[in-house]
Formats: C-alpha cells, sequence, structure tokens
C-alpha cells in the first residue's frame, strides 16, 4: 500500500515536472485549444450582456434622443464640409508625392473584433478579441479604438488574439510629443489611478520643452505601431532619477475598463510576398 | 458522472474568470471549485481538480502552464489536511478559507511568476493585487462552493464515486 502511494506521487511530481518544462510549441498549440473551445461561448455570453447593457441605456436616456438626434445632424453636416476638404487636399498630397517620387504608402486596414475576455489571473493587462489569424491578426499587431491606441497583439489562434494594454508595465510603446516631435519609451504603471490609466513616457531630452497637455502620439520606430496613433496627454514632466532625461506622467485616452470593441491595425498584403509564400506552400506540398 | 460535474464547474468557473467586465479585480472561481473539493471530497479528485483547474487558468491568461496548479495544488493540500479540524459545511469557515487560500494563491503564482520574470517585481502592486484577490476570495468562494455542492447534489454525483 504504501509502495503504491509512493508510486503515486513519484508519477505526479514527474508529470508535473514535465508539464513545467514545456516548449513554447507545446505549451501554445495547448492553449490554442483551450482558448478555442471557450471562445464560442465568451463571443455568446459577451454578446448577450453588451446588448442587454445597450438595451437598458437606450431605455433610461430615451428622453435625450431628439437632443442627440439634432446634435449629431450638426456634426454630419460639418463632417461633410471637412470631407470635401479633405478630398481637395488628399488629391494636393497625391500630386506632390508624385512629383517627389515618393515611394507609395503601404495600405493599412482595420479589422473590428469583440472584446469577448480578459487576462483571468489579474497579473497582466489583456484583452481577448473574438478573431485571430483566420481573420490575418497576427502577433506584434496596433490595436486601437476611435480614442486611440490601446495595445498590441501578443498571442493569437484560429478565432482569438490576446491584446497587452498600454497600461501594463511589459507593453512599451515608442512615442513622441505631436506639439515638439520629441521622442520618450512609453509604458504602463500597471494599475489606474482615480479612474484613470496613467503611463509613464521616459527617456525624454533634458533639453526638450513639454508642457501639460501636450498630445502624445507613435512614433513608428520600432515597426509595430505605425506612426501617429493618438496615445494621450501629458499630465505633468519632471526629471527622472538619475536626472539625466525627463519623464512624464501620460494619461491615456482611450477608455481600457470598458472595452467593447477594438481594431487591429493590419498592414495590407504585398502582392510579391503572396506569391512568395503560394509558391513555398506549393514546393512544400509537393 | 462526478467527474462531468467537476469538469463542467471548472468551465463556467474559467468563463467568469475571464469576464472582460472585471477589469483588475478577478474572482478567483477557479480556485473555489478546487476549494470545494479540497473541503468535501476526497484528495484525488481534489488534485485533478486542481491540475485541470490551474491548466484552464493558465491556457486562457499568459501565464506559463503548469503555475496555477502548482499552486492550486499545493492550497487544496494544505486545506483537505486541516478539513477534519473545520466546520466544512458552514458559511464563515468559507468565507474565511475563501479569503486566506485566494491571498495565498495569488501570493504563490505572483512569487512564481517575478521568479521567472515573467511579471515586474513592484512592491506596492504585488500586494494590492493580493489583497484585491482576499478580498474577492471572501465573497466568490462561498458562492461557488454552494453553486458546486448543488449540482452535485442535483445530479446525484456523490463525493463515494471520486474517491
Amino acid at each position: 500500500m504504501r509502495v503504491r502511494g509512493f508510486i503515486v506521487w513519484l508519477l505526479v511530481i514527474v508529470s508535473l515536472v514535465g508539464i513545467l518544462s514545456l516548449g513554447d510549441g507545446t505549451s501554445g498549440r495547448l492553449k490554442s485549444i483551450v482558448r478555442e473551445a471557450f471562445a464560442p461561448v465568451q463571443h455568446l455570453v459577451a454578446g448577450g450582456v453588451r446588448s442587454t447593457r445597450e438595451n437598458i441605456t437606450a431605455v433610461r436616456n430615451i428622453g435625450d434622443v431628439m437632443a442627440q438626434n439634432e446634435r449629431l445632424e450638426a456634426e454630419l453636416v460639418q463632417l461633410r464640409n471637412d470631407v470635401l476638404t479633405l478630398k481637395s487636399l488628399e488629391q494636393e498630397n497625391i500630386q506632390l508625392r508624385d512629383q517627389l517620387l515618393y515611394e507609395d504608402r503601404s495600405d493599412r486596414e482595420l479589422v473590428s473584433c469583440e472584446v469577448i475576455a480578459r487576462d483571468v489571473t489579474g497579473w497582466w493587462q489583456t484583452v481577448r478579441l473574438g478573431k485571430g489569424y483566420l481573420s490575418n491578426i497576427d502577433k506584434d499587431m496596433a490595436v486601437i479604438t476611435p480614442e486611440g491606441l490601446i495595445g498590441k497583439t501578443v498571442e493569437s489562434t484560429p478565432k482569438t488574439a490576446d491584446v497587452l494594454l498600454v497600461s501594463d508595465p511589459n507593453c512599451r510603446v515608442s512615442v513622441q510629443i505631436a506639439r515638439t516631435g520629441t521622442y520618450g519609451v512609453l509604458s504602463g504603471l500597471g494599475v489606474p489611478e482615480g479612474g484613470r490609466v496613467v503611463c509613464r513616457m521616459s527617456f525624454i531630452s533634458k533639453r526638450a520643452k513639454i508642457r501639460q497637455g501636450d498630445t502624445v502620439v507613435t512614433s513608428g520606430l520600432g515597426g509595430i505601431f505605425p506612426q501617429g496613433l493618438m496615445v494621450g496627454y501629458v499630465e505633468s514632466v519632471a526629471l527622472d532619477a538619475i536626472g539625466l532625461a525627463q519623464q512624464a506622467r501620460v494619461i491615456v485616452r482611450s477608455e481600457l475598463s470598458a472595452l467593447t470593441h477594438a481594431f487591429v491595425v493590419v498592414e495590407a498584403e504585398d502582392p510579391v510576398d503572396e506569391l512568395l509564400r503560394r509558391r513555398a506552400a506549393e514546393v512544400q506540398e509537393e | 458522472m462526478a467527474y462531468l460535474v467537476m469538469a463542467f464547474s471548472l468551465f463556467l468557473a474559467g468563463l467568469v474568470q475571464a469576464t472582460p467586465w472585471l477589469a483588475i479585480a478577478k474572482p478567483p472561481a477557479l480556485l473555489g471549485v478546487v476549494l470545494y473539493y479540497a473541503l468535501v471530497r476526497g484528495r484525488r479528485p481534489m488534485l485533478v481538480a486542481a491540475g485541470a483547474g490551474g491548466f484552464i487558468q493558465d491556457a486562457l491568461g499568459m501565464s506559463p502552464i503548469g503555475y496555477s496548479s502548482v499552486c492550486f495544488a499545493l492550497i487544496g493540500l494544505i486545506v483537505n489536511h486541516f478539513r477534519n479540524l473545520l466546520f466544512t459545511s458552514r458559511v464563515v469557515t468559507h468565507i474565511v478559507i475563501g479569503a486566506v487560500a485566494a491571498g495565498a494563491g495569488a501570493l504563490c503564482l505572483g512569487l512564481l511568476l517575478s521568479g521567472g520574470g515573467y511579471v515586474p517585481i513592484d512592491s506596492t502592486l504585488f500586494l494590492s493585487r493580493i489583497l484585491a484577490t482576499t478580498a474577492l476570495g471572501a465573497i466568490t468562494v462561498p458562492l461557488i462552493y454552494r453553486f458546486v455542492d448543488f449540482l452535485h447534489g442535483r445530479l446525484g454525483a456523490s463525493g463515494n464515486a471520486m474517491s
């Protein structure tokens, strides 16, 4: 009996050590299977709760609908005017780029995704999107909302993708001050302060003149985040602990605690790359 | 049947824990299921629940597979060892055990993750997470206990089938 108990414990320990030392590939596949199994139910639950919440809000705000309608109509007229102006500017821009023999900017498309879950442990600031690599969403892609940047994709399964939010200390983004062009690195502080998501912008040149309220946008350096994505605004600036550079507290503009939808910035397929990939697949099949 | 109830409970607990509307605070629902088996059932079903629950938590999250299973199993073994000294059916027991076990679980996982370099070591952040999880454990565990017990009772899946 004692020997049997010893063998059972030995087996438990050996299997535990085996699981703990799983390689990234096997571990990733196992995670993918579980996430795919949970995803349909998470979709259902997220969708159900969202539509209930929207219905309740609609009933509660029924009196404001007329006023809101008027405001939206005025906004529509304003936006139509803006589009007309922008169209002429776009045309002018194309002509100038042609004259300067600029390369074509790569096309980007936004993939709209529903937020279906969040990190289960609380040790990371992540959300799970309801689309994955079947919708061309891969690792290391910028994720935005209409308010601005929210993070980058870190893992992708066929139908889900995990996004590391800018509020997580592990998420680092190369940013710049829109007014001055001053560069810095943005990282999250982990916990919200008074309901706001606060990040730290480090390695700012000591000589840069930064003001409270300055807009912070992505710099485009690093290859993951396209240039010019809105991040937030500066709340305060101070010298860092060593006194060699400045660091700023940045308030993130997107509401990270109430995310329901997000957009993944997907680079459009390069036709040459696509051709090469297809050829490689054909060779592999042969 | 008893193991099906366990699987169903763990699946639901995984869903609750991953809810997108609970931003930073995470109710330790999966640990709650493990604690139920530690308090009411034998060591074997508790270890199965700890392994499966930990696997679900790690697979749905960013932690390497196995970390949560180790923490759940350790906590489950301790609770299971002392269960004869506890009034296992009392709500107060569930609240206290829930709070202590959730705090200990968060501490154990936090230490493993910081040790492995997966999360930065920040004492304020660390402490606030553990305190938040402790508070949530006191609320979540009694509810989970009642739910799993109700399922076992209704479906006739008694503990004898598991041990």
